[in-house]
């Protein structure tokens, strides 16, 4: 391999490091080393050119994608971190509609939770401000500077509890469904007729 | 650089094609192995033999990745004589299940499938001469 090549190739395996950033240094490591490997080896063995090597291998970042996709999927189905299924969710929105519907789900669940949360402990602080009216054909759920004169709030005393509750359970159902989504669009990514073809009961064991 | 401007190889005209390959590749490169331990590019080398399935080469390295994470693989970096060192991949125990299992029951979906389409391998001329 001349001294230019050789730079290319240098190239293209920093612009690999750098695109797997976020995985683990040693993976990170491990998998330069082997694609490097790969480099070689094709270089030195067959009559391609290096550029047809580079080219049939890929684009680097489309190679660490992949990577990346697999260890932010192992990672987020695993966990209740609100941040790590969305992160997971948003890298499968950027590959497809199912994959932009689950993020809305998702990105709608927290934002309603949080927003139901916030006002349960809000409501402790300035309980006149905060509460659920009810009257004259219209609803206002939550923090406002200036009670509606029109209607009654309906809750008192049980607004923290109540909406601090529902805030919680609809939090749970929003991780819960987060994780469901994300073994789905999982399935749908591997390609496998897992879904459409479902295995004998006996084999699905060693699919973990 | 060269292969900052060349877009990979997945965007065939056929989409449907294009995932059908994508869908099979795991099974491929697991069949690969079943003989003997193999690294990378002599997988690779292996299924361009046998078949038309790799489609971008580097695509490949993530799938063994993964199925080694789920436990169907095992690798080992190997020290060669002359040269660099490389990373052999073989089937675990329930790797070779998995291999097995999905052996059989590709050869009883595809033949499901042949006899699917059969009528339209036998009919395709009489159809078109009656339009």
């Amino acid at each position: 391999m001349s001294a230019l090549e050789d730079r290319e190739v240098q190239l293209y395996l920093e612009s690999l490091r750098n695109a797997l950033k976020g995985l683990p240094t040693d993976e990170r490591d491990e998998i330069v080393q082997e694609i490097g490997a790969h480099i070689r080896d094709r270089a030195e063995s067959s009559d391609t050119s290096l550029p047809e090597v580079l080219s049939a291998l890929g684009e680097p970042e489309e190679i660490a994608n992949q990577y990346r996709e697999g260890a932010i999927l192992d990672h987020a189905r695993a966990s209740i971190s609100p941040v790590r299924l969305l992160h997971a969710l948003w890298v499968f929105a950027r590959r497809g509609l199912w994959g932009v519907f689950a993020l809305l789900f998702a990105v709608f669940g927290y934002l309603a939770s949080a927003g139901l949360i916030i006002t349960a402990l809000v409501k402790l602080a300035f309980p006149a401000h905060v509460g659920l009216w009810l009257g004259a054909n219209r609803f206002l759920l939550g923090f406002t500077s200036s009670p509606p004169p029109y209607a009654t709030e309906k809750l008192g005393v049980w607004y923290a509890p109540i909406v601090g509750a529902a805030g919680f359970l609809l939090l749970s159902l929003t991780i819960l469904g987060s994780r469901v989504l994300l073994s789905h669009v999982h399935q749908w990514r591997s390609g496998n007729f897992k879904s459409e073809y479902p295995m004998p009961a006996s084999s699905r064991g060693n699919k973990q | 650089m060269t292969f900052k401007n060349q877009k990979s190889l997945e965007a065939l005209p056929d989409p449907w094609q294009a995932q059908l390959k994508k869908g099979t590749l795991e099974m491929a490169a697991l069949a690969a192995i079943w003989p003997g331990p193999l690294y990378g590019l002599e997988i690779l080398r292996f299924l361009e033999t046998k078949s038309e399935l790799v489609l971008a080469e580097g695509t490949i390295y993530p799938i063994l990745s993964r199925l080694k994470k789920e436990g169907l693989l095992t690798s080992e970096w190997v020290e060669a004589e002359a040269g660099h060192p490389r990373k052999y991949y073989s089937l675990t125990a329930s790797g070779r299940e998995r291999i097995r299992h999905m052996a059989a029951v590709w050869v009883d979906f595809s033949a499901n499938l042949r006899l699917l389409i059969q009528p339209v391998l036998d009919h395709k001329d009489q159809k078109e001469g009656k339009r």
